[in-house]
């Protein structure tokens, strides 16, 4: 059971976002999709999810998803954009409801497993209280971790993430991690583009580096995030040690 | 207030409304309007059912179909743009139906055929319909196909303006300016059986985009990634709006602010969903046009008012109001 990305590239126009990229992402697995800024991370997760019009095949369990009807497709993939928020003042637990429709035939309602869904997904994102606070009315950290959970109420075998901790504080940002990893623990494929290499290394199953529109680097955390690598792919010098036998990858001081 | 009492609160909101346009329709069926003003009941037993069946009757199904589609259309065309400020008129479907029955008038084809008029409006509205597909394209973002709904609006306003300039008499002028105010006065049976088989498919398409405008709640990339493309439902919507109001617009004019104001009312009476949104301001529309129409009948003696001064002149304050609440509430 496996996404397969197969020779997939995105070119908006004349340029190209990314080349051509071949993935195998099984699974149970935390992938970080880390990379310095244009690297071509956010055009990958969307073509990942069937959102930007790309060349090559992306398959789920050897289907491909132009195959897919647009609900099985969307009950397959769930996705988290970079920048989002509700355009309307609808309440926190509604909004995450929004995450079900996948599920509902025309005219249904929201089922008891359905409710289920919503309240599991909001307590995992630690935003069980702000279930009937209006969305607008929300902290940028508290607004994250409800459209977090709107993602993982769609109960997708495939969950693509991208920058979920971006805007939140440290605690919520373990926080996160932690429900990611746990996502991934019970079976699901998580992408997660990630920006702290501190969080990505500690947390992920498996990282892949792109640059410059392709993939320079996929394994494991501490092999991938090498000094070497982050230096010359992200100009940095990393401070590398280990803590409670698990790595510790701080950018330390940029390279001139 | 809680999401349960928000859910309740859209509950009452139809308990009220639908008895509401009931209501506004019986008002609708036995107040009439003579040279001597306003009239209670049918008259003479012998006219009664002409009365009740030929005039009556037919202005109340219109009114009822017309406020229902400018209210529908308004809280979905709100929804798609995720702008409260949008109304049925935005992208061109009026200010097209209008043209094509000032088209009529200045040709002088009015006279031969009720009919002419109402079909040159349809025409008006589906020619602008294509016009913006053909501007905008199959896959286009909001922006082009707002901006192209405004150089439609621009292009056909400017078209009515030259036929005005140009009009082959002072009556024919004034005859276009009337029918552009807006009115349900002497229309027929015929006139529902024109518009209402173009309405009913528009509702249906508007109807099927309820999910797609729920999920754009949620921005284009999330409304995508859950099943229901954002083109899909912005054609459903567009499709939907063109035909069912091109076809109120075809047989009654320009009636402004319906759909303009009713969405506004009732949305944090719904909890904010577009698609909770949508058979509500069906509802409400219709009650506020039925009302207006009634409130007609009920001057006193003298050229009627036209339905569009009366739904501008309730609408345009109401919106003041709404204004500066929004202003005190924004500002803390």
């Amino acid at each position: 059971m496996s996404l397969r990305l197969d020779k997939v590239a995105v070119r908006y126009g004349r340029r190209d976002a990314v080349l051509e990229t071949t993935l195998e992402l099984p699974c149970a697995s935390l992938v970080g999709l880390v990379g310095p800024n244009g690297a071509g991370k956010s055009s990958l997760l969307k073509a990942a999810a069937g959102l930007v019009p790309h060349s090559g095949a992306i398959a789920w369990r050897s289907k491909p998803l132009t195959r897919m009807a647009r609900l099985e497709r969307a009950r397959t993939i769930a996705y988290l954009p970079q920048s989002a928020g509700a355009h309307w003042p609808i309440t926190a637990a509604e909004l995450v409801a929004l995450g079900r429709m996948p599920h509902l035939a025309f005219g249904e309602r929201l089922r008891a497993e359905d409710a289920a869904a919503v309240e599991w997904a909001l307590e995992r994102c630690a935003a069980g209280r702000l279930a009937e606070r209006r969305v607008d009315r929300l902290s940028g950290g508290e607004r994250a971790r409800v459209l977090l959970a709107r993602a993982l109420a769609v109960d997708a075998p495939v969950l693509l993430v991208d920058e979920p901790i971006q805007s939140l504080d440290p605690r919520h940002q373990l926080n996160i991690m932690r429900v990611l990893r746990e996502c991934a623990e019970r079976g699901t494929l998580v992408v997660a583009v990630l920006h702290d290499v501190a969080l990505a290394a500690r947390y992920c199953t498996r990282i892949v580096l792109m640059a410059e529109g392709r993939v320079v680097g996929d394994g494991a955390p501490e092999h991938v995030l090498s000094p070497a690598a982050l230096a010359r792919w992200y100009g940095v010098e990393p401070y590398v040690a280990r803590h409670r036998g698990e790595p510790v990858v701080l950018p330390w001081r940029q390279i001139d | 207030m809680n999401g349960a009492a928000l859910r309740a609160a859209g509950g009452t909101a139809w308990v009220l409304l639908v008895p509401l346009m009931l209501g506004a329709a019986l008002l609708s069926l036995v107040i009439g309007r003579t040279s001597t003003g306003p009239t209670l009941g049918f008259g003479d037993a012998a006219i009664a059912g002409p009365v009740l069946m030929e005039i009556r009757l037919p202005r109340t199904l219109l009114a009822l179909l017309v406020g229902g589609t400018l209210g529908l259309s308004g809280a979905a065309l709100q929804g798609l743009l995720r702008n409260p400020l949008a109304e049925p008129g935005l992208l061109g479907a009026s200010s097209g139906a209008a043209l094509g029955a000032v088209l009529v008038f200045y040709f002088g084809l009015a006279a031969a055929d009720s009919l002419v008029l109402p079909l040159g409006g349809v025409a008006g509205s589906v020619a602008a319909l294509g016009l913006l597909y053909g501007l905008a394209g199959r896959r286009a973002d909001l922006v082009t196909i707002v901006l192209a709904g405004i150089a439609i609006n621009a292009l056909a306003a400017a078209l009515t303006s030259l036929a005005l300039n140009f009009a082959p008499s002072p009556y024919a002028a004034l005859e276009i300016l009337f029918w552009m105010l807006g009115s349900l006065a002497d229309r027929s049976a015929v006139h529902v059986w024109l518009a209402l088989p173009l309405m009913l498919p528009g509702w249906l398409l508007i109807g099927a985009a309820a999910r797609g405008l729920d999920a754009l709640t949620l921005g284009e990339e999330t409304a995508a990634s859950l099943g229901f493309p954002p083109a899909r439902t912005q054609w459903l919507v567009i499709g939907g709006t063109a035909l069912s109001v091109g076809a109120a617009v075809a047989v009654t004019g320009v009636i402004g602010f319906v759909g303009l104001v009713v969405p506004h009312m009732l949305r944090p009476w719904v909890g904010h969903h577009p698609r909770r949104l949508l058979a509500p301001c069906f509802a409400a529309g219709a009650a506020l046009t039925l009302l207006a129409d009634v409130a007609i009948r009920l001057m006193p003696p003298g050229p009627e008012l036209k339905l569009g001064v009366v739904t501008a002149l309730i609408g345009a304050p109401f919106f003041l109001q709404l204004i500066l609440k929004h202003g005190r509430e924004s500002g803390g």
